[in-house]
């Protein structure tokens, strides 16, 4: 009976330990972003799950890919640097083709490539420092090698590493980590978006007064390196840079001038000494609404922003686990919100949207065209989900704003955390109350000065006599004449 | 227990007030008053983190830490509390360490009583009005810190330029009182660590 009893205790002492290990939150049942004002991270609703990892093509494993393409169609295409070669997918990662360039000399070590509007591939062909272009088929059209104008160092030779087409024809490529940009005629343009260069105070010194000699020995300055770009749909070049005092991320206008706020992006990352090293931003893709994904290399994580350099969520992160990265390389986008990420480890990753990040999505693409009141819908779901996240707070407040209904946009704007948004619905309020009740207000001013001035009398007379009375009890008698 | 009375007669007469601190110093003294009175300063604090108008409040309540605010609070009255009567009973000073608790406690009482006006009118006031916000918390403290300056010159019977000389020894010992606080807290952390270093030793080499 005895040993009944104790089975019993044990079955049940059991099971409840594994219900709770279900129940617990482990690290990937959530992801997070970073509190504006105060730093800190805040866990919000998982954004992206993993339901698919594509390995291997044809029977083949991908390699190194140095660069991944989605064209409008929704193909993804991955250039196997390794393999020298160009892997064609469909948007489920079913293999489709691949391009290898026999008859035109074949590919070494190509670093980047883009598909135009038509199925036309141009691929940075590192190796032969060339820009190869392939018709939709993959058959040999032309090539680009050192372009017309372009000055290079002793020893240096064209070596595009990463390459898009704008609209108007114009191929930008990325050569010894600089942006530069040369036209169909081949004609270099100049280089576009370079970091001014400063000079600290002993370099300046050294300038003055170092012979030619010295001066070649010396290290060149350098504008801070570019690591990777796109072309955003807007015609925009998104790029990634080391800047860290100017932005790591860059938007770059047609002229080569930073439309993106400077600001630190991305977390310092703690390395197994404890030490902080600065993130470094590999890959980045952008979507139609102008959402920013970016791969931190050290971290293994993905840091999604908006057009205006909030951001949204973190995800991924190092580790072995399904949502989890180990060296991830390339990312980019499809037209239905997943995000694919390379990740020279597990394969090409499939993170699909959750409803929350969905819904935040679409709000945002309401918001940033300032339709607060339509995107207030999609913020109300997000929060639905996910109660604790500032942003949908912020939209929905905006939208009473909007409405001029001012007590309910200074409550979200304070669970939104927004103080100065806050002080602009608050006086708006204010100005309305004083319109309407400016009576009652006079008013109680007058009978607040009155009530002060006699207060303060009474005040005074009871000071005296306050006075009086801890003296007489202080000296024992109660003399009425002050010491 | 007639301290209580010196609560009102502080905001009228404040330089008498610190005559009466010291007005038959026979009579047996209670420190229940200026012990209210700095548990009262330290509830107005908290009370200021909680209420003040969310566009208008520096220290959001979330974030507020009950050690960092007694340390900007509490301790550096207590401080100046032990420091300001052990430099007064140096320069020939006539304050007790009791008149000076009572006296420095009488002190924040313009911060204890105004402050909750600030706060509730903080109600009406956006950040667009900080700055008559700040101006406000500003008097407030003025008033405390010219109280001060009163008690240590009354209850000492100095003249204004002594009093100025002490106030100043007055806030340089309290740095030094604190220097020389974490100097023993960390020398004596070491003794003990030392002490149970030996301890161990002996444990593992002859047990």
């Amino acid at each position: 009976m005895r040993k009944r009893i104790c089975a019993l205790i044990i079955s049940a002492i059991l099971l409840l330990s594994s219900a709770f290990s279900v129940g617990a939150v482990s690290d990937t049942e959530y992801d997070y972003t970073v509190d504006l004002s105060s730093g800190k991270r805040v866990a919000i609703s998982k954004c992206y799950t993993v339901e698919e990892i594509v390995s291997e093509f044809d029977g083949k494993a991908f390699g190194t890919v140095s660069d991944m393409f989605t064209d409008s169609d929704d193909n993804i295409y991955l250039l196997c640097k390794g393999e020298n070669l160009i892997v064609k997918l469909d948007k489920n990662g079913n293999f489709v083709t691949s391009y290898d360039n026999k008859n035109g000399g074949g590919l070494k070590s190509p670093g980047g490539m883009f598909v135009d509007k038509d199925g036309d591939i141009f691929v940075a062909d590192t190796g032969n420092y060339r820009i190869v272009h392939l018709s939709p088929n993959g058959a040999f059209e032309e090539e680009f090698t050192t372009p017309e104008g372009l000055e290079l160092d002793d020893g240096e030779r064209f070596s595009p590493s990463k390459l898009a087409i704008s609209n108007s024809g114009y191929i930008y490529s990325m050569s010894y980590q600089n942006l530069m940009k040369v036209d169909v005629e081949n004609t270099f343009r100049g280089y576009i978006g370079s970091t001014k260069v400063s000079l600290t105070f002993t370099q300046i010194i050294v300038n003055l007064f170092a012979t030619q000699a010295q001066k070649k020995q010396l290290q060149k300055v350098e504008p801070e390196p570019y690591t990777n770009f796109i072309m955003g749909d807007d015609q925009y070049i998104y790029a990634v840079t080391l800047d860290y005092k100017n932005g790591q991320i860059k938007k770059l206008n047609a002229v080569g001038s930073n439309v993106f706020p400077v600001q630190d992006y991305g977390e310092p990352y703690y390395n197994k000494s404890g030490s902080s090293v600065q993130p470094i931003f590999t890959d980045i893709s952008v979507n139609k609404d102008g959402v920013i994904n970016v791969i931190e290399k050290n971290s293994c994580k993905i840091y999604q922003y908006d057009n205006e350099g909030t951001l949204l969520c973190v995800y991924g992160g190092y580790g072995t686990a399904t949502g989890m990265l180990e060296v991830p390389t390339c990312i980019d986008e499809l037209s239905d919100g997943t995000v694919l990420v390379y990740d020279e480890a597990k394969g090409l990753v499939f993170y699909k949207p959750t409803e929350f990040i969905t819904a935040v999505h679409d709000a945002l693409g309401y918001y940033k065209d300032c339709y607060y009141i339509e995107a207030m819908e999609y913020w109300q779901k997000a929060l639905d989900i996910c109660e604790s996240y500032t942003l949908a707070h912020q939209g929905i407040g905006q939208a009473y704003y909007k409405m001029k209904e001012y007590d309910k946009a200074i409550e979200e704007y304070e669970l939104g955390d927004l103080k100065s948004n806050y002080s602009q619905a608050f006086d708006k309020k204010r100005t309305n109350w004083l319109q309407d009740n400016f009576g009652w207000f006079f008013i109680a001013v007058l009978v607040f000065i009155i009530a002060a001035v006699y207060g303060v009398r009474a005040f005074k007379k009871l000071s005296v006599k306050c006075e009086y009375a801890y003296k007489g009890i202080r000296t024992g008698t109660q003399r009425k004449n002050r010491r | 227990m007639e301290n209580f009375l010196l609560g009102v007669t502080i905001f009228t007469d404040p330089i008498e007030t610190f005559y009466m601190v010291q007005l038959n110093r026979s009579r047996k003294f209670s420190y229940v008053f200026p012990t209210i009175l700095l548990l009262l300063f330290f509830g107005v604090r908290i009370l200021q983190i909680y209420c003040t108008h969310y566009p208008l409040a520096t220290v959001q309540s979330w974030e507020a830490n009950i050690v960092i605010e007694i340390g900007k609070f509490v301790v550096p009255i207590v401080s100046w509390i032990i420091a300001s009567y052990a430099v007064t009973s140096l320069m020939d000073g006539e304050a007790m360490v009791r008149e000076v608790y009572l006296g420095s406690t009488l002190c924040l009482l313009p911060y204890i009583v105004f402050m909750p006006i600030i706060i509730a009118l903080s109600h009406c006031m956006s950040s667009m009005d900080s700055g008559i916000y700040n101006f406000l918390i500003m008097l407030v403290w003025a008033w405390v810190i010219i109280l001060m300056f009163l008690q240590t010159m009354y209850l000492n019977d100095y003249t204004l330029g002594k009093t100025i000389g002490v106030v100043i020894l007055s806030l340089i010992s309290i740095v030094v009182l604190w220097v020389i606080a974490i100097l023993v807290f960390s020398l004596a952390k070491q003794f003990i660590d030392f002490i149970f270093g030996l301890y161990r030793e002996f444990r593992i080499n002859f047990l």
